[in-house]
């Protein structure tokens, strides 16, 4: 982290006054709850295999192309879920795992999103994401079928 | 092959064939050489092994192309200089630790959330605030066009039984 | 933008002294001097062009990041050198495991049996250069990394042994041993299609 912030700031003394402001008038604004929040997670199945790029997932494939080099893309499944806040959805994933989404609040254009990864109940990992409104997350890595398993979150609200 | 004098000494032979050598050494090695055949060999083929990697390496520069490197990284040097455009690059996480940097970057959300152009908003589609887990290794990536976040991690091995 | 710059009258002091100044010529001037040369590197050690034009990149990047710290205790291309190895090994350990597939079928089993071109599969065949060359990189794949890496400083950048224990940290001694080893593997392996 050091790393990150060994950029050019010029000036350290303004930029953490800005930033202590910022966090005050931010802190009145982060109460507060709003409605519902639509989810959609999509469990991918990304692979050397021949190549096969599913065409519901064409958008997100043209992302992951320029990080990834795979050469398979198949959708495995979809789950849709309207989510109050502090409410958890789940989706099960293949292999004993389970996603768990849980909305804490939105503020502004994103929304804050607490992401879990079961495998047989063990928490694999934990994440609390700040998700672009419309935005789009994958989270990939377990190993599936000869390949990897990629779960691409978006949200709406 | 080794008749009245030294003995064949492989290793000797390949720093006479890198000059790495003292001159006596050298002067050894060079005496060596004149009569034995099988360290001559062991040479020819050194000298041939090294053509063809360095032909190698000359075919597959000229089948490279470079001119998009100085473009990019101009580009990036360019875009470094604007302080605020923090971007989170592969980040490892050793095993069950929270990054500990999450309050920071939190505050950068805010601050983030706070510059709330009507206009496009910029940033990665999603912020990692804090991040924990079983893992070995984490890396988060954004992807160069429309900045969407992806989290990748490796579990640590598998224990069948769990 | 893509005007000529002389990359031969920039010393290496004042090419230093600029790049810490953040002066954006002297990164042109650098990227330009060493690009391929540090792309032989990164090529040789990781087999994967694409791969291989990225580490540059950022090896480039680095430098504009981390120039700061740059003592002159070691000579600027050593220090690039350096990065670039760091980088690749970096790459390596981060992709190796996930992209696993593609280096299995080099591994072994397939090089092992002569089903390279079936029936016209002769020893004593001459095979075009194109095979020479895909069989040469395949080859030096499967030598172990650390000396593979001293192996690439030897060949493609024509280092002394002395800068290339200077570049990797290791003694002189380790960089003679990893690269008579290297040599002697990669002779075996490429016995039946050149010497
Ligand atoms: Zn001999």
């Amino acid at each position: 982290m050091k790393y990150v912030l060994s950029g050019r700031f010029g000036h350290p003394a303004p930029v953490l006054l800005l930033l202590l402001l910022i966090l005050v008038t931010g802190l009145t604004e982060s109460a507060w709850a709003g409605p519902g929040i639509n989810i959609v997670v999509k469990t991918v199945l990304a692979s050397q295999d021949s190549a096969y790029a599913d065409p519901r997932l064409s958008e997100l494939i043209r992302e992951l192309q320029s990080v990834f080099k795979y050469s398979s893309y198949r959708l495995l499944s979809q789950n849709r879920m309207k989510l109050g806040m502090k409410e958890t959805g789940t989706a099960s994933l293949p292999k004993n795992r389970v996603l768990k989404i849980t909305p804490i609040r939105i503020k502004g254009e994103r929304a804050e999103l607490r992401l879990e990864i079961f495998k047989k109940k063990r928490q694999i990992f934990q994440t609390v994401i700040q998700l672009l409104n419309r935005g789009t997350i994958t989270v990939g890595g377990p190993r599936h079928k000869g390949g990897y398993l990629l779960f691409n979150i978006s949200n709406s609200f | 092959m080794k008749k009245n004098h030294d003995k064949c000494n492989p290793l000797l032979l390949n720093r006479f064939f890198d000059q790495e050598l003292g001159p006596d050494e050298h002067a050894r090695v060079s005496k060596h050489l004149r009569d034995c055949p099988s360290c001559q060999k062991a040479l020819r083929e050194n000298q041939s092994l090294s053509a063809l990697v360095a032909d190698n390496f000359e075919k597959t520069v000229s089948g490279t192309r470079f001119d998009h490197i100085e473009d990019n990284v101009l580009e990036r040097i360019r875009n470094d200089r604007i302080p605020w455009q923090i971007k989170l690059k592969s980040l490892f996480a050793p095993k069950r630790l929270l990054i500990p940097a999450g309050a920071l970057v939190a505050i950068f959300i805010l601050f983030f959330s706070l510059v709330k152009s009507p206009v496009p908003v910029s940033g990665p589609s999603a912020i990692i605030n804090s991040f924990t887990g079983d893992i070995s290794s984490v890396i988060i990536i954004e992807t160069p066009e429309s900045r969407q976040t992806i989290i990748w991690f490796n579990e640590t091995a598998d224990n069948k039984a769990g | 933008m893509s005007d000529k710059v002389n990359t031969d009258v920039w010393d290496e002091d004042r090419l230093v002294s600029l790049l810490k100044e953040g002066d954006e010529e002297a990164f042109r001037v650098l990227i330009r001097k060493y690009q391929t040369r540090l792309f032989n590197i990164a090529y040789g050690i990781t087999l994967e062009r694409e791969e291989s034009l990225d580490i540059v990149q950022e090896v480039f990047f680095k430098v504009w990041q981390n120039i700061h710290t740059f003592r002159k205790d070691s000579a600027l291309s050593t220090w690039l050198r350096r990065i670039t190895v760091n980088q690749c090994l970096n790459w390596q350990r981060r992709w190796k495991r996930r992209f696993r597939w593609r280096h299995q079928p080099l591994e072994k089993d397939e090089w092992d049996a002569p089903e390279l071109g079936t029936d016209d599969y002769h020893p004593g065949k001459l095979y075009d250069k194109k095979e020479i060359e895909k069989v040469v990189w395949e080859n030096l794949n499967k030598l172990p990394e650390d000396a593979r890496t001293v192996f690439v400083l030897r060949e493609a950048e024509g280092l002394s042994y002395d800068e290339i224990a200077d570049v990797l940290k290791i003694r002189r001694g380790t960089v003679s041993s990893r690269l008579f080893y290297a040599r002697k593997k990669l002779k075996e392996l490429l016995k039946n299609y050149y010497f």
